[in-house]
C-alpha cells in the first residue's frame, strides 16, 4: 500500500479517533494511577454516550428530542432504586433500567411519530419536566431535590469502574456507527427526507422510527445507568431541563459529522468543564454563550444548523 | 366552593391567556415555533423585580410595582422587536432553525440569570394589597388583576385583526404569505408588530405573576410547554380557541389542587398536556389560522 492509499483511507478511520482518544486517556489515568483523570474518563465517556445515543436518532430522522434526560434520568433513578431498595447487583440493574428507557422510548415515539416535529419535540420536553415534577412530588421513593444515595459501585474502586464503562461504553459506540450504517437508518434518513416516498418504497416508516427511537431510548439509559452506579448517587438534575438541554445543542453542533460528531462534542463539552473549572457559577454561562454563538453563526450565516441535519416538521409549516 | 373553583380557573386561565394568545399569533401569522415566546414572561418578571427596586426609594411599594408593570411590559415589547429583527426575521423561511436559535437563546438566558442572581429568591410586592374570601377560600387581590386584563386585552386584540388594516395585513400573511407578499404586504414590518406585541403580552402576564411566586430562571419552561398544549388544542392561531384551551387546563389545574394538592395539580396538567400532545389536536386544526 502507498502512503497515497493510506492517506485516502484515513477518513475512514476517523470515527474511531475520539474512541482511540478516550482509550488513550484511560490508559494514561491506568499508568499514572490518576483517580482525578480515570473519574473525568468515566464522565466523559457517559457523556458521549448521552449526545450519541440523541443523535443515534434525531439525526437521521429530523426530529428533535428536547427531554432526552427523561431517558437517561428515568433509567439512572430506576438503577438506583433497585440497588438501594430491591438490592438488585448491578450487572442487573443497568439493563433494567435501560430495558426502561427503551420502553418509555417506545410509548413516547409510538405515541408522537405518526406526527413528529414540533409536537414530538414538545412532548418530549412536556414528559420530562413531569419525571422532574415526580422526582420531588414523590420525594419519598425518589429521594427530592437530595435524590437517591448509597448506591453500589460498579465494581472495585474507580479504576475498575472506569474499565466497565469504558468496555460497556465503546461496544455501545460501536453498535452506534454499525447502526448509522445499517439499512434501517438509510430508511431512518429517507423517511426523514421525503416520507411519502419512503412510504411509497415499501418502508414501514412509523414502525422503524418508534424502534430507532426506542433504541436511542435504551442506549441513553444505558448511561445513565452506568451513571448512577459510578458516581454512586442520583440527583434531580439527571432528570433535570438542563441536562436535555446541553444534550440537545451538542447533539446538534455535532450532527454533520455523524456518530463521531456526536462523540466529539460531548468530549468537547467535558473537556471545556474541566477548562472552566476556575469560573466557578459563570462556566454555565459561558458554555451556553458558547452554545449560542456557534449555532446562531451556523443558522444565520450558512443558512442551516448542521450539514446533514434534516429538517423537522413545524405545525403550519408550508 | 364552586364559586371559589370558578374564580381560581378565571385567575390562572387569564395567566395563561396571555401568554398563550401571543404565542397563538405569532405561530398562526409567522408560521414560526418561537419556543423564545415564554422568555418574554420570564423578562417580564423579572424586570418588575428590577423596576421597583428601582423605583422603591421614589415611590410607594405599590406604585413603583404598577410603573415597574407597565415598564417591563413596554421593555419586553422592544426585547421581542429585537429579537424578531436580529433571529427570527432571518430564520423565516426555515422554521425549524428558529426552533434551535431560540432554544439556544433560551438556555444562555436561563444560564446568565442563574450565574447573575445564584439562588437567591426574589420577591416583589404586590400592586394591590389585600385578599378577598370567595366560598371559604381566599384569593389576593393581586392575583385578580389578570382577569380585567384579560377583559381588556381579548376585545382589542380581536378588533385588532378583524376591523384594521394591520390586522387584515396579519390575517393575510397568516392564510396565505405568498399571495400577501404579492398584495404589497410588509411582512417583516407586519410580524415585527406581532412578535413585539406577542411579547409585551407575555411580558405583561410575568409582571403580573411575579408578585405571587418565587423568581426562579427556569420557569418558563412549564409556561413554554402549558401555552404549546393550549395552542395545540385551541388550534393554530385561533385567539378564541387558545383563551377558551387556556381555561380548560387551568380548570383541571384547580380541581386537582382541590382533590389532591397543589404540587400534583402541575404534575396531572402536565400529563394532560402529554396526552393532548399525543393526540395531536392541532394538527388537525392547523388550516383555521386566525379564519
Amino acid at each position: 500500500m502507498t502512503w497515497k492509499h493510506a492517506l485516502a483511507r484515513l477518513p475512514r478511520l476517523l470515527p474511531a479517533a475520539p474512541a482511540l482518544l478516550l482509550c488513550a486517556a484511560a490508559a494514561v489515568a491506568l499508568a499514572s494511577r490518576d483517580l482525578y483523570l480515570a473519574d473525568t474518563v468515566t464522565r466523559a465517556m457517559l457523556f458521549v454516550l448521552y449526545v450519541v445515543s440523541w443523535d443515534l436518532y434525531c439525526t437521521p430522522s429530523g426530529d428533535v428530542s428536547f427531554g432526552h434526560a427523561l431517558f437517561i434520568g428515568g433509567a439512572a433513578y430506576a438503577a438506583a432504586l433497585l440497588s438501594t431498595r430491591a438490592g438488585v447487583p448491578p450487572w442487573l440493574s443497568v439493563p433494567a433500567g435501560a430495558g426502561l428507557a427503551a420502553g418509555l422510548g417506545a410509548v413516547v415515539g409510538g405515541l408522537t411519530l405518526r406526527l413528529r416535529g414540533a409536537y414530538f419535540a414538545m412532548l418530549t420536553m412536556a414528559a420530562q419536566i413531569m419525571l422532574g415534577r415526580a422526582v420531588y412530588l414523590f420525594s419519598g421513593a425518589f429521594g427530592g431535590g437530595e435524590g437517591v444515595i448509597g448506591i453500589p459501585p460498579l465494581a472495585a474502586g474507580p479504576f475498575p469502574t472506569m474499565a466497565v464503562c469504558m468496555a460497556v461504553g465503546m461496544a455501545a459506540y460501536a453498535g452506534a456507527l454499525a447502526f448509522r450504517r445499517s439499512r434501517r437508518c438509510l430508511l431512518l434518513r429517507a423517511a426523514g427526507a421525503d416520507e411519502a416516498l419512503a412510504r411509497a418504497s415499501g418502508a414501514r416508516v412509523w414502525r422503524d422510527r418508534t424502534a430507532a427511537f426506542a433504541l436511542s431510548a435504551g442506549l441513553a439509559g444505558l448511561a445513565g445507568g452506568l451513571q448512577a452506579h459510578a458516581a454512586g448517587q442520583v440527583t434531580s438534575e439527571m432528570a433535570g431541563e438542563w441536562l436535555s438541554s446541553i444534550v440537545v445543542l451538542l447533539g446538534l453542533i455535532g450532527a454533520g459529522m455523524g456518530v463521531a460528531g456526536a462523540a466529539w462534542a460531548g468530549l468537547g463539552y467535558v473537556a471545556l468543564q474541566q477548562l472552566l473549572v476556575p469560573l466557578g457559577g459563570y462556566d454555565a454561562v459561558l458554555t451556553s454563550a458558547l452554545f449560542l454563538a456557534w449555532i446562531g453563526w451556523t443558522v444565520l450565516r450558512e443558512g442551516r444548523p448542521a450539514a446533514g441535519w434534516a429538517v423537522p416538521h413545524t405545525p403550519g409549516a408550508a | 366552593m364552586t364559586a371559589s373553583v370558578l374564580l381560581e380557573t378565571l385567575v390562572r386561565g387569564s395567566g395563561y391567556a396571555l401568554v398563550a394568545l401571543g404565542f397563538a399569533a405569532v405561530l398562526g401569522a409567522a408560521r414560526v415555533l418561537n419556543l423564545s415566546h415564554a422568555l418574554s414572561f420570564l423578562f417580564g418578571a423579572y424586570a418588575t423585580y428590577a423596576g421597583q427596586a428601582l423605583l422603591r426609594g421614589a415611590l410607594p411599594a405599590a406604585a413603583a410595582v404598577a410603573v415597574a408593570t407597565v415598564g417591563a411590559t413596554a421593555l419586553a415589547a422592544l426585547a421581542g422587536w429585537l429579537f424578531f429583527r436580529l433571529a427570527l426575521r432571518p430564520t423565516l423561511d426555515r422554521p425549524e432553525h428558529a426552533l434551535v436559535l431560540c432554544m439556544a437563546v433560551n438556555v444562555f438566558a436561563t444560564a446568565a440569570l442563574q450565574a447573575a442572581l445564584g439562588g437567591r429568591a426574589l420577591a416583589v410586592p404586590p400592586v394591590l394589597e389585600g385578599a378577598v374570601r370567595v366560598s371559604g377560600a381566599m384569593l389576593l387581590r393581586q392575583e385578580l388583576l389578570v382577569i380585567p386584563v384579560v377583559v381588556l386585552v381579548f376585545p382589542l386584540l380581536h378588533h385588532l385583526l378583524s376591523h384594521t388594516s394591520y390586522g387584515r395585513a396579519v390575517r393575510a400573511l397568516a392564510q396565505n404569505p405568498q399571495a400577501a407578499l404579492l398584495a404589497g404586504v410588509d411582512r417583516d414590518r407586519v410580524l415585527a408588530g406581532v412578535v413585539a406585541a406577542a411579547a409585551a403580552l407575555a411580558g405583561l402576564a410575568g409582571a403580573l405573576q411575579a408578585p405571587l411566586r418565587v423568581l426562579a430562571p427556569a420557569m418558563w419552561l412549564p409556561v413554554l410547554v402549558k401555552s404549546f398544549a393550549v395552542v395545540t388544542v385551541g388550534g393554530l392561531g385561533s385567539l378564541r380557541g387558545a383563551l377558551g384551551a387556556a381555561y380548560l387546563l387551568a380548570a383541571l389545574e384547580v380541581l386537582t389542587s382541590h382533590a389532591l394538592t397543589e404540587a400534583s395539580s402541575e404534575f396531572v396538567s402536565l400529563a394532560a398536556v402529554v396526552m393532548v400532545l399525543a393526540a395531536g389536536a392541532g394538527r388537525v386544526r392547523e388550516r383555521h389560522a386566525f379564519a
